[in-house]
């Protein structure tokens, strides 16, 4: 990704408004913390905005990226990026569902899995933690994928994970289809081979959501996608709005919070007022 | 689930990530050295 240097880094960041510019209407004037999503925030005039398809907005930096992050006590922000922090969400605990979050909330959101549906999330790392977190809340059957069995198991069974699948010594898509094959694939690991795997877990119509940047090619037979009508897709963070749906399901379903963050809050409550970039 | 450095830190912070031993986020923390108060945004309007 192009970098204009000099930049400051940092994608996800949380904190308060300060100052408002003149001329901001709306966002900023009803919640007292606020995060800066990955996606700094849409134009409202290009092609897409106009057609109300924000994250694809072609005027839009990320934050850190193209637009100065939160590796900093101050930032200057874009209104339309900003996402309301919860009174009940720590700054530490908000952070990381930014991008992370936001981006598999907002891929089980819209999947066409429905509830009771099996879900899979293969990779439980950064993102995958999370999607299994959502997906057990969002009341689906979830099938955690990750390589190695022991600890990483019974981590996935904590996080909420119904099921565990260690992809070093199972065929993935055979466990899969034993468990009545998945409607949905998270592919939150960076290898267009896991997404390929993951296909064949597959039932008919099902459909592989892919997470993980990679630019390694995604290898699939058009057979499959006629004769078993898979899908094979993308997904991106999501609206600052889909932010703030993202950042209150977690406080509500206590997804991402890190009990130690909990308890120094309740302790002092310093951790919310500091600066989290 | 989150580790916590401080800003000065940063570099510690993205060096475990990249090295993959983060479990399973680092996130930096600072204090506010604002000359601002933490005033509610609304009143600013």
């Amino acid at each position: 990704m192009p970098i204009a240097w000099p930049r400051v880094p940092g994608h996800e960041a949380v904190g308060r408004i300060e100052v408002i510019g003149s001329g901001v209407e709306g966002a900023g004037r009803w919640a007292n913390a606020w995060a800066w999503a990955s996606s700094a925030g849409s134009c409202g005039y290009c092609e897409y905005c106009r057609d109300g398809d924000l994250v694809n907005c072609i005027n839009q930096g990320y934050t850190g990226v193209q637009q100065d992050g939160g590796y900093a006590e101050v930032m200057i922000a874009k209104a339309s990026g900003l996402i309301a922090v919860p009174d009940d969400l720590s700054s530490v605990d908000a952070a990381p569902l930014l991008c992370a979050g936001l981006t598999t909330f907002s891929a089980l959101r819209n999947s066409p899995a429905r509830a009771g549906d099996l879900v899979a999330v293969f990779g439980v790392g950064g993102l995958g933690h999370l999607g299994v977190q959502y997906g057990r809340r969002m009341g689906f059957e979830v099938v955690a994928i990750d390589r190695g069995g022991g600890d990483r198991a019974e981590l996935s069974k904590k996080l909420g994970a119904h099921h565990y699948i260690d992809s070093s010594s199972t065929d993935v898509a055979k466990a899969l289809q034993a468990l009545g094959g998945a409607q949905m694939v998270l592919a939150t690991a960076q290898a267009g081979k896991a997404v390929a795997a993951a296909l064949g877990g597959l039932r008919r119509g099902g459909v592989v959501i892919s997470l993980g940047a990679s630019d390694e090619p995604i290898e699939l037979s058009a057979f499959d996608l006629l004769f078993r009508q898979l899908g094979v897709d993308g997904a991106l963070t999501g609206t600052s709005k889909a932010g703030d749906a993202t950042l209150r399901f977690s406080a509500m379903s206590e997804v991402g919070r890190d009990d130690r963050n909990h308890a120094a809050r309740k302790g002092g409550g310093s951790l919310l007022e500091d600066d989290v970039g | 689930m989150i580790e916590t450095m401080p800003l000065e830190k940063a570099a510690e912070a993205y060096s475990k990530m990249m090295s993959g031993k983060a479990r399973f986020r680092m996130v930096l923390t600072m204090t506010s050295a604002s000359p601002f108060p933490a005033v509610t945004p609304w009143k600013l309007r």
